[in-house]
C-alpha cells in the first residue's frame, strides 16, 4: 500500500488543528462563561 | 538556541505565576483531608475535562509522538500513540461510572484492591502503581530538563529543582484542589498555544502539503498507513499505555472529584477526543524532522526540538518553553498529589485513629518526599525508557484482573494473582528488554521465542484476561460488591445516628478496616 493521498494528509493536519481550537473555545465557554468562573 | 538567562527567566515567571494562582485559589478551600486528597463532587464538566487533558498531556507529548513518527513507523505509529492515549480516558467513561457507583466515598485504587481482593493483591498493585507513577514523574522531569538543556543550555539540575520546588509549594499547600485549578488554567493556555503554535509552525514549514512532499521524497514509507513496523508499534503502544493508565491514581482521584457521574462520562469522553489531535500534531514534527533530514542515529526523541531550532525564530522557541513548562507542571502536580494520596488513604489502617491534622501532615510530608526524590532523579538525566516499558508491562499483565473485580462477583484474589502472574510470564517471554536476565533462567531461558514488544504486551494483556475470566468461571465464591461502598468510607470523622442517639465513628473503623471475614 502506498502513502496516503496528499489531500487526506492535509485534511488530517488541519482538522486536528481545528479540533484542538474548538475544544479550547468550548472549555473557555464552559469554565469562564457558563460556570461563571471557578466553583 | 535561545539565551539561557532569558529561558530561565521565562521558566521561572511561568512557574511563579501558576504557583501564585494555585495558592490563591486553594486559600480557604482546603479545610479537610478529604478536600486535600479528593475534592469530592466539586468539579464541573469544564474543570474536569480541563484537568484530565492537562494531567494526561505532559511534556512527553513533545518527545514521544515525534519519535514514534520519525523512528518507529510514521503515520501508523503516531495514530497508535494517539489512540492509545485516548483509549484509557474512554475506558474510564465506563470504569469511572462503575467506581462511583460502587465506592462513592473512595479515595484511591489501592484501597479498592484491598477491599475487593485482599492484602496480597493489594501489595502487588501498590508496587505497580507507585513504580509507574514515580517513573512517569521522573520521565517528565528528565524530559523537560533535557528539552530546556537543548533549546537554551539550562543545566538539568536547575530545571529539575525549579520545577520540583514550585510545584511542591502549591501542591503541598492546596493538594488536589490547587492541582485541578491550575490544570484548568494550564489547559486554557496549552490548547490555544498548541493550536495556534502548530498552525503557525505548519505554515512556516511551507504548509501541510509541502511537509507531505518533503517526507515523500526522503522517507515515503512514513506516510504509508500500512507500514508494518509502524502498525506493530501502533498496536503494542495501545496496550502499553492503556494498562498503565488504569493504575494512574490521578485519574481515579478525578473520578471522585467530578460533581456527578454524568460529568465523569462527558469529561473523560471529551478529554479522550482532545488528546487524539494533540498527539497527532506533535507526531507530525517527527515526520517533518525526518523529511528535512535533521535526524541522526539516536536523536529521534528530540525531533520536535530539532525542527524548532532549525526553522523558527527565538520567540517561538520561548513560547514552546512556556508550553513545555505548563505541560510538565500540570502532570507533575497530579503525580505528586496522586502518590501522596495513596499513602494517606491507607494510613488509617496503619495508625491508631489518626486525626485530621495527622493525615494532612503526612500527606504534605509525603508530597515533600516525592518532590525531593523527583528533583534528585530528574536532575541526573537518566534514560528511563527501560523502566517505563517495564512498568507498562507490569500494568498490561495486571489491569484486566484488576478491573475485573469491579464487575464480577466471582473474581477472587487467587484468580487475579494467578492471572497476573501468567500475564507477566507471557509478557517476559517476549519482552525485548531485560532479556539477558530471562535467558539466564535454566531450561526456560533456552526456549525463548524471538523478542517482540507486540507479542509481549498483547500476550500479557490477553493471557491475563483469559485466565482471570476462567478463574472466575470455576470459582464458587460470590463477593457482595455492595460491601465496597460500606467498607471504603470518608477519611473524615463523621457523625451518624443510631436509633436517635448520635454516634461518632472513628476514622480507623470507617476506612476499609479489618477485612477478615467480609469476603465470602
Amino acid at each position: 500500500m502506498a502513502a496516503i493521498l496528499p489531500t487526506t494528509f492535509v485534511a488530517l493536519v488541519w482538522s486536528s488543528v481545528a479540533l484542538v481550537f474548538l475544544v479550547f473555545c468550548y472549555e473557555l465557554y464552559v469554565v469562564v462563561v457558563r460556570d461563571a468562573g471557578f466553583r | 538556541m535561545v539565551s539561557t538567562t532569558l529561558a530561565l527567566g521565562v521558566t521561572t515567571a511561568t512557574l511563579a505565576l501558576v504557583t501564585a494562582l494555585g495558592l490563591w485559589y486553594a486559600r480557604g478551600r482546603v479545610d479537610s483531608i478529604e478536600e486535600y486528597l479528593t475534592a469530592r463532587n466539586s468539579t464541573g464538566r469544564g474543570m474536569t475535562t480541563a484537568t484530565l487533558i492537562a494531567s494526561s498531556m505532559g511534556a512527553w507529548i513533545l518527545f514521544s509522538p515525534a519519535e514514534a513518527g520519525a523512528a518507529f513507523g510514521g503515520l501508523p505509529a503516531i495514530a497508535g500513540y494517539a489512540i492509545g492515549s485516548a483509549l484509557p480516558l474512554w475506558l474510564f467513561v465506563s470504569v469511572g461510572t462503575r467506581i462511583r457507583e460502587l465506592i462513592p466515598e473512595g479515595h484511591s485504587l489501592t484501597e479498592y484492591v484491598l477491599a475487593r481482593y485482599g492484602r496480597r493483591m493489594y501489595a502487588y498493585v501498590l508496587v505497580i502503581t507507585v513504580f509507574y507513577l514515580f517513573v512517569f514523574l521522573a520521565a517528565e522531569i528528565t524530559g523537560i530538563a533535557s528539552a530546556l538543556g537543548l533549546v537554551a543550555g539550562i543545566p538539568n539540575w536547575q530545571t529539575a529543582t525549579l520545577i520540583g520546588l514550585f510545584v511542591l509549594v502549591y501542591t503541598g499547600y492546596g493538594g488536589l484542589v490547587a492541582s485541578i485549578f491550575t490544570d484548568t488554567i494550564q489547559t486554557l493556555v496549552i490548547l490555544p498555544l498548541l493550536a495556534i503554535g502548530f498552525a503557525g509552525a505548519i505554515i512556516s514549514l511551507g504548509g501541510a502539503r509541502e511537509i507531505y512532499h518533503t517526507v515523500t521524497q526522503s522517507s515515503p514509507h512514513l506516510l504509508n498507513p500500512a507500514y508494518p513496523p509502524g502498525v506493530e508499534f501502533g498496536v503494542y503502544v495501545v496496550f502499553a499505555v492503556l494498562g498503565a493508565n488504569m493504575f494512574n491514581q490521578g485519574q481515579w482521584q478525578r473520578v471522585f472529584a467530578a460533581e456527578d457521574t454524568q460529568t465523569v462520562r462527558r469529561a473523560f469522553a471529551l478529554a479522550g477526543l482532545t488528546v487524539v489531535p494533540m498527539i497527532f500534531l506533535a507526531g507530525l514534527f517527527g515526520l517533518a524532522a525526518s523529511g528535512m533530514g535533521l535526524l541522526d542515529t539516536g536523536n529521534a526523541s528530540v525531533a520536535f526540538f530539532l525542527v524548532l531550532n532549525r526553522a523558527f525564530p527565538e520567540w517561538v522557541t520561548l513560547v514552546v518553553v512556556v508550553l513545555a513548562v505548563l505541560l510538565v507542571m500540570s502532570t507533575a502536580d497530579t503525580l505528586f498529589n496522586a502518590l501522596a494520596s495513596i499513602v494517606t488513604a491507607d494510613l488509617p489502617r496503619l495508625l491508631d485513629d489518626p486525626d485530621h491534622e495527622t493525615l494532612t501532615l503526612v500527606a504534605r510530608g509525603f508530597t515533600l518526599v516525592v518532590a525531593i526524590a523527583t528533583i534528585v532523579v530528574g536532575a541526573q538525566g537518566y534514560s528511563v525508557l527501560t523502566l517505563f516499558l517495564l512498568a507498562d508491562l507490569l500494568a498490561a499483565a495486571t489491569f484486566v484482573p484488576f478491573l475485573h473485580g469491579l464487575y464480577s462477583r466471582r473474581a477472587t484474589e487467587n484468580g487475579a494473582l494467578v492471572a497476573s502472574i501468567v500475564g507477566l510470564v507471557v509478557g517476559f517471554v517476549y519482552f525485548p528488554m531485560l532479556r539477558e536476565f530471562v535467558a539466564a533462567i535454566p531450561i526456560f531461558g533456552t526456549m525463548l521465542p524471538p523478542p517482540s514488544f507486540l507479542w509481549s504486551f498483547l500476550g500479557a494483556t490477553v493471557s491475563s484476561g483469559v485466565v482471570a475470566l476462567l478463574a472466575a468461571r470455576i470459582s464458587e465464591t460470590r463477593f457482595d460488591l455492595d460491601r465496597l461502598g460500606r467498607e471504603i468510607r470518608s477519611l473524615e470523622q463523621t457523625t451518624v445516628t443510631d436509633g436517635g442517639e448520635v454516634v461518632s465513628e472513628d476514622i480507623g473503623e470507617m476506612v476499609t478496616g479489618d477485612l477478615e471475614g467480609v469476603r465470602n
